[in-house]
């Protein structure tokens, strides 16, 4: 089990990319409360627990060193992502504690389009980051949001990860945002089957030592694989110390569909079979409309009659699948079903808008 | 003017407690100096002349003048061909 803690809300940069509602109010988890829920899952999955951090930006935290040596006083491993602005001064705290590795952000795969995101000589701190987490052994790896700024840096991005000796490259189709929105620098979602496309080739490609990724929440090829948080592989305590049904979906989309239990007030222990139940209702709501119909095929009798009928159905499969953009689109729509694309309604230009709505309204008819 | 030798511009220097690590940012390559060659990487930074280095460090780590010589010579040819260090001329 992944247990992920955002431990702040705020970071110290803006991307107009970012999936998080609000980086600017100062937000910090205390390091008591994730000292108790720790002790809470290593007693839920004993042995088998690691921790991973993110926020905001990690490395603000003003107790960050404190979080650190309870995680690894604990012999928990961990990991966390981070812009790399602050990765120098916390060297001597990953020398005592190593990281199992460390994810580090960019917004481009240059320094020109990377700093135009971040801000000048962020690109220099995340290549500088790599080399000091290399020094030190930790294994670093980078992540890149594909977008219109950076569709054209895939290769690019491979290129310098593998150049930099890093473990690993991520590439994320990030949701949609009022801030990428506003700028249009969001891919079609028709234009994400080309990216997810590209990417696998580019990692089937031989003689890559830097493992190439695409991050879950792109188009699925053949059949979906539940996410790690379905999976209950992972899950998630946000800034405030709530337990959340989602990374991707905590402090997205201005509600809070995705919140379960503050921690503050209960245990992770108390609160998980809520969160179970919590998490197989968004399953159930979030499913695509071509596995719901699958499902119906499948539970047909496969002899007599019904066997003509398989046949009708299975062309309902396709014609479905085609009428939805987004239903090879896992996250978004998980992010759709519970609410978190509402705020599309404003934005009736974005190629995103017909994720707006909860259930889309063209499939009503054959939902019923 | 007086030849010397100065940090390439290409290249982001971290120091760190007892190491310097320098990324070049051409090549992406990066390296790390120890103690001794951190010394003599801060005395470069410093504007102290290559000539005058080996006597610093014979000084400063208490080693044999052709110890001393030797190790700044080779760390200095080694930093020039991986572009960390550049040619200057200086008034």
């Amino acid at each position: 089990m992944v247990l992920g803690f955002a431990i702040t809300g705020h970071c110290n940069l803006r991307c107009p990319h970012c999936i998080r509602d609000d980086v600017v109010r100062v937000q910090e988890l205390e390091p008591e409360l994730i000292e108790r829920v720790l002790d809470d899952a290593i007693a839920l999955w004993p042995g088998a627990l690691r921790v991973s951090l993110t926020g905001g930006e990690p490395l603000i935290h003003r107790r960050f060193d404190d979080i650190i040596t309870s995680i690894a006083t604990r012999g928990l491993s961990y990991s966390f992502v981070s812009n790399a602005w602050h990765l120098k001064r916390i060297v001597p705290l990953l020398a005592k504690y190593p990281a199992a590795g460390i994810r580090l952000s960019l917004s481009g795969a240059d320094e020109v389009v990377h700093d135009a995101e971040r801000g000048t000589g962020s690109y220099r701190r995340v290549l500088m980051g790599v080399a000091l987490l290399t020094r030190l052994r930790i294994p670093a790896s980078l992540s890149i949001v594909i977008d219109r700024r950076t569709r054209h840096q895939i290769r690019e991005a491979a290129n310098l990860a593998e150049s930099m000796g890093c473990a690993r490259i991520h590439f994320i189709l990030p949701q949609p945002v009022p801030g990428s929105v506003i700028r249009d620098t969001d891919l079609a979602p028709e234009e994400w089957w080309p990216v997810a496309r590209e990417v696998r080739a580019l990692a089937q490609e031989p003689g890559h030592a830097t493992v190439i990724q695409l991050d879950y929440g792109a188009p699925f090829d053949g059949p979906e694989i539940p996410c790690d948080t379905f999976g209950l592989h992972r899950t998630y305590v946000d800034a405030r110390g709530r337990l959340s049904t989602c990374c991707q979906l905590s402090e997205y989309g201005n509600n809070e569909t995705d919140v379960v239990a503050d921690l503050h007030d209960t245990t992770l222990a108390l609160a998980w079979p809520t969160y179970v139940d919590r998490l197989r209702e968004q399953q159930r709501i979030s499913a695509p409309m071509s596995a719901c119909a699958r499902t119906e095929a499948a539970s047909l009798p496969r002899r007599g009659s019904a066997a003509i009928e398989l046949p009708v159905l299975a062309s309902n499969v396709v014609t479905i699948a085609e009428s939805d953009p987004f239903d090879a689109l896992p996250c978004i729509r998980c992010a759709r079903a519970t609410g978190k694309m509402e705020w599309l309604e404003a934005y009736p230009n974005s190629t995103w808008h017909a994720a707006r709505s909860r259930i889309p309204s063209h499939l009503d008819p054959v939902l019923a | 003017m007086i030849d010397t030798l100065r940090p390439s511009p290409d290249v982001l220097v971290s120091h760190l407690h007892d190491e310097t690590v320098l990324l070049h940012m051409g090549s992406k390559r990066y390296f790390h100096l120890n103690d001794s060659g951190q010394r003599i990487w801060q005395l470069l930074e410093s504007g102290v002349q290559p000539s005058s280095l080996a006597e610093r460090m014979q000084q400063e780590f208490d080693v044999a003048p052709e110890v001393a010589r030797e190790g700044v010579s080779a760390l200095l040819t080694s930093l020039q061909t991986l572009g960390l260090l550049e040619p200057a001329l200086v008034a």
